[in-house]
């Protein structure tokens, strides 16, 4: 045992390693870090708002397209530039820039913190925030303001969500697809893409409750 | 939990009630911290899960292909319970969560998604949604067991629940020291070898993904 036999100076250090190393273990920021979320992010308190439109929410996604993909992540700026790009995937840790898919609908859906609050927040684009919500927990309709919903009423802002993704509708198509807004990946970023969604079985229809228009 | 007088020596003797009602385990070590106790593990197959255990994989087989051959680790402990499984591709480990709290939409307060890389999580999957009895928070998470780790024990302020690691899936885990604020929960973590000796310990902070 290391305890027995080092001297009192060599055992702390050891200590301290070892816990050094099992913290970045754990939160796997071992491996690569960017520093977009620390020198450009905040966390201020959003703005409560009583008017939200679909029209604003989808003004709102726009801000995020091209911005990149961020595990976990929630803050972006508007400069059409993923300025963390190549980020391991699903490591929380990297600090990099763009959302997730959960706090992308989070953020878009303008919604509250505490999952009683149906209210609409305005959260700044480089507010780091991702919210509550994983996308089973938005498959589910889990949250005051979020329902499940038939996905043949589905319209622009809705959403179609698995167990693992989630992603909204910016406009259907007419041959039943999608055109899905939507932070996809590391390797894709945030966009919109034509997506079949709609006729996989895996998804299913959420709606956000609240809209003014 | 509640100390219960033993016998006619005046020992005391801890005596822990699980989620489910059932009685704690023994301590599988006399190494642990006071307030320390057992949950119940146990290994089953899909096919022979109870009705809520079958509701939990339902819950998933649109998306994922759930043999009844499936080993399903189910976990019961004094904050929570859960089930944890792969799919039959091994690239998903699944899992859903309950407290003692009935919850609106069945049986389960949480499912969760986690992807594998060479069969290993890179992120904890933890959801913050659940409350217990009193109504607080309660987070859930996996953590992958170093290696030669036997059991996992799990601090929660004055108590601690000590998890057996089995079928060599990651150990789903539960905390009430949750902050909304944050999106996150925070899980002290001590993972011990079979003879109770310690491997490693840390404190994982785990906010809300995917």
């Amino acid at each position: 045992m290391i305890r027995r036999r080092l001297p009192r100076a060599a055992r702390a250090f050891a200590v301290t390693a070892s816990i050094v190393c099992a913290l970045t273990a754990a939160t796997g920021a071992w491996a690569y870090h960017t520093h977009f979320v620390v020198n450009n992010c905040n966390t201020n308190p959003p703005q409560y708002t009583s008017y939200f439109t679909r029209d604003g929410s989808s003004t709102v996604a726009l801000y995020a397209q091209r911005e990149g993909y961020q595990w976990a992540g929630g803050c972006w700026n508007d400069n059409d530039v993923d300025d963390s790009p190549g980020d391991p995937t699903s490591d929380p840790g990297t600090g990099g820039e763009g959302p997730d898919c959960s706090g992308f609908t989070f953020k878009v859906w303008r919604e509250s913190l505490a999952e009683s609050d149906a209210g609409a927040y305005q959260w700044n684009k480089l507010r780091n925030v991702h919210g509550p919500y994983t996308s089973a927990r938005f498959k589910s309709g889990d949250g005051a303001p979020n329902v499940t919903y038939g996905k043949g009423g589905l319209i622009r802002m809705d959403a179609l969500a698995s167990s693992s993704h989630i992603g909204l509708i910016y406009a259907p198509n007419a041959d039943g697809t999608d055109q899905i807004i939507e932070a996809k990946g590391e390797a894709y970023g945030t966009n919109i893409w034509t997506r079949t969604y709609r006729g996989d079985s895996g998804y299913g229809g959420v709606r956000r409750l609240g809209w003014n228009a | 939990m509640a100390l219960v007088l033993a016998g006619c020596g005046g020992a005391v003797e801890r005596s822990a009630r699980l989620v489910d009602g059932s009685e704690a385990p023994s301590l599988p070590t006399d190494r642990l911290e006071s307030g320390a106790v057992a949950t119940r593990a146990r290994v089953r197959r899909a096919a022979k899960l109870d009705t809520r255990g079958r509701a939990c994989l339902d819950s998933f087989r649109s998306e994922f292909r759930i043999p009844p051959a499936t080993v399903v680790v189910e976990r019961v402990g004094v904050i929570g319970a859960s089930l944890t499984f792969v799919d039959a591709q091994r690239r998903v480990v699944l899992g859903c969560d309950r407290t003692a709290r009935a919850a609106a939409s069945g049986p389960w307060c949480a499912r969760s998604v986690g992807r594998l890389f060479s069969g290993r999580l890179r992120d904890p999957r933890v959801d913050i949604l659940c409350r217990n009895a009193r109504g607080d928070r309660v987070g859930f998470a996996w953590v992958e067991p170093a290696t030669r780790v036997r059991w996992i024990v799990v601090r929660n302020g004055p108590g601690a629940e000590v998890e057996e690691v089995v079928a060599g899936l990651p150990v789903r885990i539960a905390t009430t020291d949750v902050d909304a604020a944050t999106s996150s929960a925070t899980f002290g973590v001590r993972e011990l070898n079979g003879d109770g000796q310690e491997v490693r310990r840390f404190r994982l902070r785990a906010g809300v993904a995917g």
